[in-house]
């Protein structure tokens, strides 16, 4: 019988996975990744600690970074970014880190979790993950987006391309051109009480 | 006046003449024309109300205020990027100022009897004085530009400057993350400060939940006031009105259509239009820095026109294309090293982008009222026209003397002379480029046919006594220009007729 497209994918994802299952106790020995833990923090209710951890060697692996202080800068920036995204937009993304964790290694003949490979082998995931199917080569784009956005924010990478940055942080700034914004403004409830005038809502 | 979540704290209830939902191009210019007849006015906007002192001109600070997702938004099976701007002023806040007439062979195509033709030519009128529009001096145009017209002049190609709307600008080059020097002539500048001064009112961070509505007639809206950090709702709103506009874009107007159960005999998001774009760039031996000055001044038209016999072959606006550093790392494509190298490259390339005049039609669902479901996959024309784009777009880069093109493809793609590039036959399967759209239209279009079409020629819903849109969402087919002018007018256009009405 010839199988369809269709369920060739998807016994090409949940085979791995149920074969999974008996590494599960097993990754608990593997020694921890060098990634240094979050302290807790909303997420809105779906990316964990674990998953920004997860976030976190990516964000190596693409930057090419390899020193646990930019990571952990650039894991507390991508846990406040992604806290204003949509609710599906991060159940897409917690998603994908399973299947990047717990899957894609396998991939390259590794048992182990993403987290726990050898950079090396992290990056062997990657770039099998950036010439992936279709259906998986999302992830590797919104992986690759979220981590330039960490990176490419710091000042000390814009040297290197030559990037002079803001204008406005350099003296460019001038308030007259706010001030016709200003006056559009309400008075809050706080500045009616102080001033005595404006519209309560 | 306008009023933040800072000004709201509990439920609240509303009587107005007419309810907008949207700040941006249509919303803004038909509040401004509502109010200014004399009609009690309050237009609503989901994004926060922001001053030039808000533009950073940092990435990173910029996108999650500027649009939807953080301007993250793809296609569903994302081929796609969809840039859709939020805040008051709505998409004019992080657009780059081409004003460009809608042509009027478009309007031919349109074959809508009942527009009134006479008075949208005095829309856009009334549009071009309002926004100061102006051709730019060549003197503005930066060195990515002044290489971009040296191609197209070196090929006898049909080029030009640009019209703009831009007023005391400083060509810094961080348009598409809000003005911070106020140089934009744009809703926020122009028509939000017009609608206050004939006492309308503006409700910012307030996202349009729903139109409550029986018999076809609308009665209230709901509405919630959000804290943009906090994300937490601080009131709900029931707004009543005579008269309610949807003027929240392309994707949020059928969202919030939906949302109300109002479907226009399932036409609503069911067409969609995104002039999809890609990007050319050209290596040059002297340093370019094209994230410095006006990023869009100059055009080629040579593969655009809107004849009839010619159109189905020339649909291709060819521009200069500009982004900053987290831009144009997001766009180059491998990691680790070799994106390293090739980012050092940066202050050194050139970009010209290829926007298709699409003929492909996708559509906006959704599954949970929230989040919008875009379809959208290239057809075979619409390939073709890419390929032909991306190869006149490296032909104009050579022509400029660059040592080297660089296609983003996939799997990024260098060509070290013509003749290479020519030779490539390009196929473009899926995820063969990553596209970039910003300018959504069509999801809720005009028509005289209740049955093929969402509103009629007023931008009134079919079957709905006083709803209407003003949006991009109106326009039948893609336009193949930037939309705002053209949007501005039908603000006006629909503000008119809705008082004839």
């Amino acid at each position: 019988m010839i199988l369809s497209r269709r369920t060739l994918v998807l016994l090409l994802f949940f085979l791995p996975l149920l074969a999974l299952l008996p590494w599960r106790w097993w990754q608990k020995v593997v020694p921890v990744a060098s990634v240094p833990p979050l302290t807790p923090a909303n997420n809105n209710g779906i990316l964990t600690n674990d998953d920004l951890q997860i976030l976190g060697h990516v964000y190596e692996v693409i930057t090419n970074t390899q020193d646990g202080k930019s990571t952990n800068d650039a894991m507390l920036f991508m846990q406040e970014f992604l806290m204003v995204l949509p609710r599906s937009s991060g159940q897409e993304l917690k998603l994908g880190l399973i299947v990047l964790e717990k899957v894609l290694p396998l991939f390259i003949g590794e048992l182990a979790t993403f987290s726990k490979l050898t950079f090396d082998k992290k990056v062997a995931v990657m770039n099998w993950l950036k010439n992936a199917p279709n259906i998986l080569y999302p992830l590797f784009l919104g992986l690759k987006e979220l981590s330039y956005l960490a990176h490419y924010r710091l000042e000390k990478e814009w040297d290197l391309i030559d990037y002079a940055g803001p204008v406005v942080e350099r003296g460019y700034d001038n308030p007259d051109f706010n001030r016709e914004y200003d006056v559009l403004l309400a008075l809050t409830p706080k500045q009616q009480k102080t001033k005595g005038t404006g519209i309560q809502l | 006046m306008i009023y933040t979540h800072e000004h709201f704290s509990r439920e609240k209830n509303f009587e107005f003449d007419a309810c907008i939902v949207g700040s941006g191009a249509g919303g803004s210019a038909c509040a401004a024309t509502l109010a200014k007849q004399g009609l009690k006015v309050v237009l609503l906007e989901a994004g926060p109300f922001l001053r030039p002192k808000d533009f950073s001109q940092r990435e990173e600070e910029m996108f999650a205020k500027l649009f939807y997702e953080s301007g993250g938004r793809r296609s569903q099976d994302k081929t796609v990027r969809v840039l859709h701007g939020q805040g008051v002023g709505g998409s004019t806040l992080h657009n780059i100022n081409l004003c460009k007439r809608l042509p009027p062979e478009i309007l031919t195509e349109w074959n809508l009897p009942a527009l009134d033709v006479n008075l949208l030519d005095k829309c856009f009128e009334q549009v071009a004085k309002d926004l100061e529009i102006s051709r730019l001096e060549e003197s503005q145009l930066n060195r990515n530009n002044q290489l971009f017209k040296k191609g197209v002049e070196a090929l006898g190609l049909a080029g030009g400057m640009l019209e703009h709307n831009r007023k005391g600008c400083l060509e810094s080059g961080f348009c598409e993350l809000g003005c911070s020097f106020n140089a934009k002539m744009n809703a926020l500048r122009v028509y939000i400060p017009q609608l206050i001064k004939a006492q309308g009112q503006v409700f910012a961070d307030t996202k349009a939940l729903r139109f409550l509505h029986k018999d076809g007639e609308v009665s209230a809206l709901e509405a919630t006031v959000t804290d943009p950090k906090s994300k937490k709702v601080k009131a709900t709103l029931n707004i009543k009105a005579k008269y309610f506009i949807s003027a929240a874009g392309a994707i949020e107007t059928p969202l919030l259509l939906f949302r109300s159960d109002i479907s226009a005999n399932g036409n609503v998001g069911a067409r969609l239009h995104l002039h999809p774009g890609a990007v050319v760039c050209g290596r040059f031996e002297e340093p370019v820095r094209l994230w410095e000055g006006i990023p869009q001044s100059y055009e080629c038209t040579e593969l655009l026109s809107f004849k009839k016999e010619e159109h189905e072959h020339k649909r291709v606006w060819l521009i200069a294309g500009s982004a900053h550093p987290i831009g144009v790392a997001g766009m180059l494509p491998a990691f680790g090293d070799e994106h390293k190298e090739l980012m050092k490259l940066y202050p050194y390339l050139s970009v010209v982008t290829p926007m298709l005049h699409d003929s492909t039609v996708g559509s906006v669902k959704t599954s949970d009222g929230e989040r919008p479901i875009i379809s959208y996959n290239l057809n075979a024309a619409d390939r073709v026209q890419m390929r032909i784009g991306l190869k006149k777009a490296g032909e104009i880069l050579f022509a400029a003397e660059a040592s080297e093109v660089l296609i983003p493809f996939r799997s990024l793609k260098r060509y070290q002379n013509l003749k290479e590039l020519s030779a490539d036959s390009m196929p473009l399967p899926d995820f063969a480029l990553d596209l970039v759209a910003v300018h959504p239209m069509s999801s809720v279009w005009m028509g005289e046919d209740p049955k093929k079409s969402c509103t009629d020629t007023s931008g009134k819903i079919h079957a709905m006594k006083n709803l209407y849109v003003a949006d991009t969402s109106l326009y039948p087919t893609s336009l193949g220009i930037p939309p705002q002018v053209t949007t501005y007018a039908f603000g006006h256009y629909v503000g008119q007729q809705l008082v004839k009405a």
